[in-house]
């Protein structure tokens, strides 16, 4: 496609209430010989002009709608007015209506500042305070959920996974990214409240100050996904890289095909059409296609994987249905268990990339209705720990840990260092030797195994296996 | 709601229904109210607009004729009687004033 030299597009974040940033930036692109046409979002189209010397007036229409994308009825109203007072309307865009004169005397817009102010902090409502409100609670729950959680039960930190990890860590960071963002705006607020109350003019950033803090927000919310990419890569989770990657492409995809169809004026009531049409398949596709695209095709085949099938937990992990129970190391026959085959049986297969261990739990469990609880179960789990400090601070949790009731204590701080040592826990008031847990610490590797520790050929059979 | 809305006029509400004593086009009010102060108060576009939308939603102006998009307005009673009550509140403020002024600068 041949590219017209006339046009120009760019792309210059700048906060929407900073109206003056943008008046700056489209003054500073005629003085350059770019004339303002149109703008969605942050991208700005432009075309060459002999006009220099113009003045720019960005205005917030109170009946203008987020839905517009060209001038309705009242908006050419309105328009009529600023026309005659010598504005010349260029475009409008949602609730803006951007307007130019070359009169550097010409009478402002809006002469109520106070109902300037007011209208600018209406229309920043869902933009810059109510979506990163909700932005900056997530990652406070995230924040709090997780120093609670590490308080009350400090060994937990080896249950989570990387992937819930750098999700944590990438939405924290947003939060943080928009707390800054409301912060700022509070300041804009309540700075030009007194302004006004003292008789002053708005006062708003000047392009250079916007543009410093537009970078800093690219640079943190950027690299924050690039940190997170890393560290997911550290901890080898492909699939969680894959499907960051997947997402922000989608981002992107979105955010072009949108850009591309604004440009196309649109009436209001085509525009809410769309939005519905548009969110509706959005929902459609983000439901259905990460569940096609991960849940069969990339855990699946790509992924080299031969269960029956596989999918993704809440947590971010994998997790493999295995055909038959011989892949399992340890199955319900071997502790010892016997049933008829009416219920229903399931064998996984699941890996938790960690961010300081890897788990590898195998479960083989039975019930006697699809419906009904799990009446049998068996747990294998081999924890892998990126250091052996890790493993030790680990041991030192389970050892310390009130709530356990421990039985061969001794024999494992004996052995605190040693390649071989085993722990047997009940994990809860009340739990049975049937439902202790059985650690083995052998050659680096943790060992869990929760079943029936009363058969003494099995826990044999473990410990003859493992050595 | 309204009449706490408008129960003092604001410089810009006051003049713009001064203007609209008499019938007149909603783009000219910029200019009749300049013309009425002698430059001194100067209404913007965005401003009149939507001064005269929320005056017409109260009932304070009646629009009476509109051709093409210009639209022409005049003061309704309820206006006239709100434009009054300012009028004596600004007068009264001035003859309670002045007996101290003319004291203070004697």
């Amino acid at each position: 496609m041949k590219k017209d030299k006339n046009k120009k597009h760019t792309l210059h974040p700048i906060p929407v209430y900073e109206l003056g940033a943008i008046r700056e930036y489209l003054e500073k692109m005629a003085r350059k010989g770019w004339m303002f046409e149109g703008f969605h979002r942050n991208l700005f189209s432009f075309q060459k002009t002999a006009l220099k010397d113009v003045y720019f007036y960005v205005d917030v229409f109170e009946q203008g709608s987020w839905f517009d994308t060209r001038a309705e009825e009242e908006t050419l109203d309105y328009v009529e007015y600023c026309e005659n007072a010598g504005w010349n309307y260029v475009c409008t865009n949602g609730k803006f209506q951007i307007f130019y004169t070359e009169n550097p005397n010409a009478i402002p817009i809006e002469t109520d500042l106070k109902k300037r102010l007011s209208l600018i902090m209406q229309f920043t409502f869902w933009s810059d305070i109510l979506l990163p409100l909700i932005m900056v609670l997530n990652g406070l729950f995230y924040i709090i959920s997780g120093c609670y959680m590490l308080h009350q039960y400090p060994d937990m930190i080896f249950e989570v996974s990387g992937t819930q990890c750098f999700t944590a860590f990438v939405w924290i960071t947003l939060g943080l990214v928009k707390l800054v963002q409301m912060v700022r705006l509070f300041d804009f607020w309540i700075r030009n409240l007194i302004r006004l109350h003292k008789g002053k003019d708005i006062y708003f950033h000047s392009l250079r100050t916007v543009d410093v803090y537009s970078l800093f927000n690219v640079f943190v919310s950027v690299g924050a996904l690039i940190l997170s990419i890393v560290g997911m890569a550290y901890i080898d989770a492909k699939l969680a890289i894959i499907i960051s990657l997947g997402m922000t492409l989608v981002l992107f995809v979105v955010a072009y095909f949108s850009s591309k169809t604004d440009r196309r004026k649109r009436s209001r009531k085509q525009n809410i059409k769309r939005m519905i049409v548009g969110t509706m398949a959005g929902v459609i596709i983000g439901c259905f296609l990460p569940i096609l695209l991960v849940g069969y095709f990339l855990t699946g085949p790509l992924l080299g994987d031969d269960a029956q099938y596989t999918e993704i937990d809440e947590n971010g992990d994998k997790v493999y249905y295995l055909y038959s129970q011989d892949e399992i190391p340890y199955t319900l026959e071997d502790a010892g268990y016997t049933f008829n085959d009416d219920g229903f049986r399931e064998s996984s297969y699941i890996v938790t990339n960690g961010i300081i261990s890897k788990d590898y739990s195998y479960t083989d469990s039975y019930c006697e209705t699809i419906d009904g609880d799990w009446i049998y179960g068996i747990q294998y789990e081999k924890m892998e720990f990126r250091s052996k400090k890790w493993c030790a601070y680990w041991l030192q949790l389970l050892l310390e840990n009130p709530e356990n009731h421990l039985e061969e204590r001794k024999d494992i701080a004996d052995h605190w260092n040693s390649k071989t040592a085993y722990l047997r826990i009940y994990d809860y008031e009340g739990a049975t030797e049937e439902d202790s847990e059985l650690i083995i610490l052998y050659d680096d590797y943790c060992y869990m195994v929760s079943m029936n520790m009363n058969d003494p050929k099995l826990v044999k059979k473990i410990f003859g296996s493992i050595s | 709601m309204a009449r706490k809305k408008f129960q003092t006029l604001t410089e810009q509400m006051y003049y713009i229904l001064l203007a609209l004593t008499k019938e007149c086009c909603g783009v000219d009010i910029t200019e009749s109210v300049r013309e009425i102060t002698h430059g001194r108060i100067i209404i913007g576009p965005g401003t009149l607009y939507s001064l005269l939308a929320d005056f017409e939603k109260e009932g304070i102006i009646e629009a009476t004729k509109t051709e093409g998009r210009r639209k022409s307005y005049i003061i309704s009673a309820k206006g006239r009687e709100l434009l009054n009550q300012e009028y004596e509140r600004l007068r009264r403020q001035v003859e309670e004033g002045r007996q101290f002024f003319e004291v203070a600068f004697a």
